[in-house]
């Protein structure tokens, strides 16, 4: 009696084979949800994925035209026809580089403007010591939303759990303004305590340092809690009841991972 | 009981927790933890300063705040974990942190730590 001998024909569908169509639509699904996207937005994620060196060439729809260094997601030098780089220029520290990029670049790329990006390799020498700035403090200078999925997943998070539950809440811009707010008389105080603390120490901001997305819980009573949700458009102050303190921490965790997991940098 | 045992037996009293921290929140330095695997110093001290924010949330809500929970303490969730931070009352500036994954009882780690860190500043072996 033989045994059956197994068959060796290689199966169609290994992972190997399917990884170039999952990059595919990968690729696809960002081209679609970035069709939208201003030429500025385009740079600030284009800075935002970008780990290996690269001198990126841009080139708007009136003809103007701005040269970038990008490595390890931040943005090292920007040289426009008025202001060439020179590196005895260059910022010491990425508060001074963000502020001084985004005015460079703040009169080139437009909000509406449609941009062409050339990439070429780039070698840093040795003595390269450019400090730079991440995408996400560029783009609250200039005014602009990096992460709008992130939003995205919070807002979806908020609406669906947060909302119903809520004793008060104010939503706040990058900037501290406060764009909307919904308090009962016995919470006012205590709402307006918590913008006045955000508003009075930017400091304490993780958006401003590019680590967005954190909900902190400040337990008030065994009745109410105050929630304070970052991300890359401000923050939400909410206050909440006590006895869906976990609950909610952990949709805000798995709705904070999910827009993070669309977030993940590329490498080009 | 070593400072080292006492951060140890509230990370086994606590389901889920991978990380407990006993830092100074002034200086902003984790000073001893205890954990399921290596966590590099400047992550930890990183962890501190997050708590030393927190903890001036708390001071400036101080009025609103009622019972048990008169004791900086909050909670902040990560895209990874839960962080559940405790401090001693101003001027002393003793903290915990316990790291733990999403889920967590937070009711329970802030009444565990909150006891933890009383043993911890009352014992000797600070």
């Amino acid at each position: 009696m033989f045994n059956p001998i197994r068959s060796q024909v290689t199966r169609p569908h290994t992972q190997a084979s399917r990884l170039p169509d999952r990059l595919a639509a990968f690729a696809r699904r960002v081209a679609v949800e970035r069709e939208d996207c201003s030429g500025l937005a385009q740079v600030l994620h284009r800075i935002d994925e970008t780990i290996l060196p690269r001198a990126l060439s841009v080139t708007t729809n009136t003809g103007a035209r701005v040269q970038l260094l990008v490595s390890n997601r931040r943005l090292m030098r920007v040289e426009t026809d008025q202001n060439p780089a020179a590196v005895a220029d260059a910022p010491a520290d990425p508060e001074a580089a963000a502020a001084s990029f985004s005015e460079r670049l703040a009169p080139i790329l437009t909000p509406h403007c449609k941009i062409t990006i050339r990439s070429v390799r780039y070698t840093l020498d040795a003595i390269f010591w450019d400090v730079g700035c991440g995408a996400a403090r560029l783009a609250a200078l200039m005014g602009v939303n990096l992460h709008p999925e992130e939003r995205h997943g919070v807002q979806k998070c908020l609406q669906s759990l947060l909302q119903p539950h809520a004793i008060a809440r104010a939503e706040l811009s990058l900037s501290g303004q406060v764009l909307s707010r919904q308090a009962c008389e016995q919470s006012q105080p205590i709402l307006e305590a918590l913008l006045d603390w955000i508003v009075e120490t930017p400091s304490n901001s993780a958006t401003l340092t590019g680590n967005t997305m954190h909900c902190s819980c400040l337990p008030l009573s065994d009745q109410q809690d105050a929630l304070i949700i970052e991300h890359s458009e401000g923050h939400t102050v909410v206050i909440t009841p006590a006895e869906m303190r976990d609950q909610l921490l952990s949709s805000w965790h798995s709705s904070a991972a999910k827009a993070a997991k669309r977030a993940q940098p590329l490498l080009h | 009981m070593t400072l080292s045992a006492q951060l140890d037996a509230l990370r086994a009293d606590l389901p889920g927790c991978c990380l407990v921290a006993y830092g100074d929140a002034k200086a902003q330095l984790v000073l001893r933890s205890s954990s399921d695997s290596a966590w590099p110093q400047e992550k930890l001290d990183d962890m501190c300063k997050t708590g030393s924010r927190q903890f001036h949330l708390a001071d400036a809500m101080a009025p609103f705040r009622k019972g048990p929970h008169a004791h900086r303490e909050a909670i902040v969730a990560t895209r990874r974990d839960i962080r559940v931070y405790v401090g001693a009352e101003a001027p002393a500036s003793d903290m915990l942190c316990c790291v733990c994954r999403s889920g967590a009882d937070t009711a329970q780690v802030l009444s565990l730590a909150r006891l933890t860190l009383l043993q911890v500043m009352d014992g000797p072996n600070v």
